[in-house]
């Protein structure tokens, strides 16, 4: 399946592209599309703690399944130390 | 109103914007562009949203002052781009029938947009640049 791939701010800038299309297998979720990014821009791996991931407009968790033609956006983290709970 | 934009944000505008025969006050809240940060000399700052989903998250915050506060005179605006010292980033307007519930409300709209409406902040030095991470902290709301 194919999912739309949305990235911003320093994601953005790090891989070039505000947004592209990644091929996925059945059941994959937002972590396995994560990876894929990290995959082809290592650069990002460190970031993956905290990075926030949305699907449509709302906030999910790394484990939700995606279904083809979703949009899955990651938002970079927060610097300055504040708390971004884990989900 | 709850909007990201890129033309800048107005006081006026935003009071007017929540005008209404039975308010006492209102509030209006301007963030704004500040010289420095982090001991460095800021020039500018560029700020990059999500903006449907950053609109969508603005509305739930209108939502939540409406339960909260039984206020429903409520605008949040949002600019993106790059903004100089001095101008406004972002904006907030509630009425309200008293001062204090409209300051109330106010803080909780600026302090929720921070937690969950998806913008990015770009801080531009003389000397370099440094994405801030969110301009907002961000964290699931469910």
């Amino acid at each position: 399946m194919r999912v739309n791939v949305r990235l911003f701010a320093r994601y953005r800038e790090a891989v070039g592209q505000d947004r592209f299309e990644l091929e996925l297998p059945p059941g994959a979720t937002v972590e396995t599309a994560w990876a894929e990014v990290v995959r082809a821009c290592p650069a990002l791996a460190p970031f993956g703690a905290h990075t926030l991931f949305a699907v449509g407009q709302e906030y999910v968790g790394r484990d939700r399944p995606l279904q083809g033609g979703e949009e899955v956006c990651f938002f970079p983290p927060v610097s300055g130390g504040r708390h971004v709970p884990d989900h | 109103m709850y909007r990201i934009t890129d033309q800048p944000i107005s006081a006026d505008a935003l009071a007017e914007l929540v005008a209404d025969p039975m308010a006492g006050g209102i509030c209006v809240f301007l963030g704004v562009v500040r010289d420095n940060a982090g001991g460095r000399r800021v020039r500018s700052l560029e700020y990059e949203a999500h903006p449907p989903m950053a609109e969508t998250k603005m509305k739930e915050i209108a939502q939540e002052v409406a339960e909260r506060f039984g206020l429903h005179r409520v605008a949040i605006l949002h600019r993106v781009g790059r903004l100089a010292v001095g101008e406004a980033s972002v904006g907030i307007a509630v009425a309200a029938p008293h001062r204090r519930m409209a300051f109330e409300a106010c803080q909780y709209a600026i302090d929720r947009l921070k937690v969950i409406v998806p913008i990015w902040k770009k801080e531009i030095f003389e000397d370099g640049e440094v994405w801030v991470g969110p301009a907002t902290t961000i964290e699931p709301s469910s």
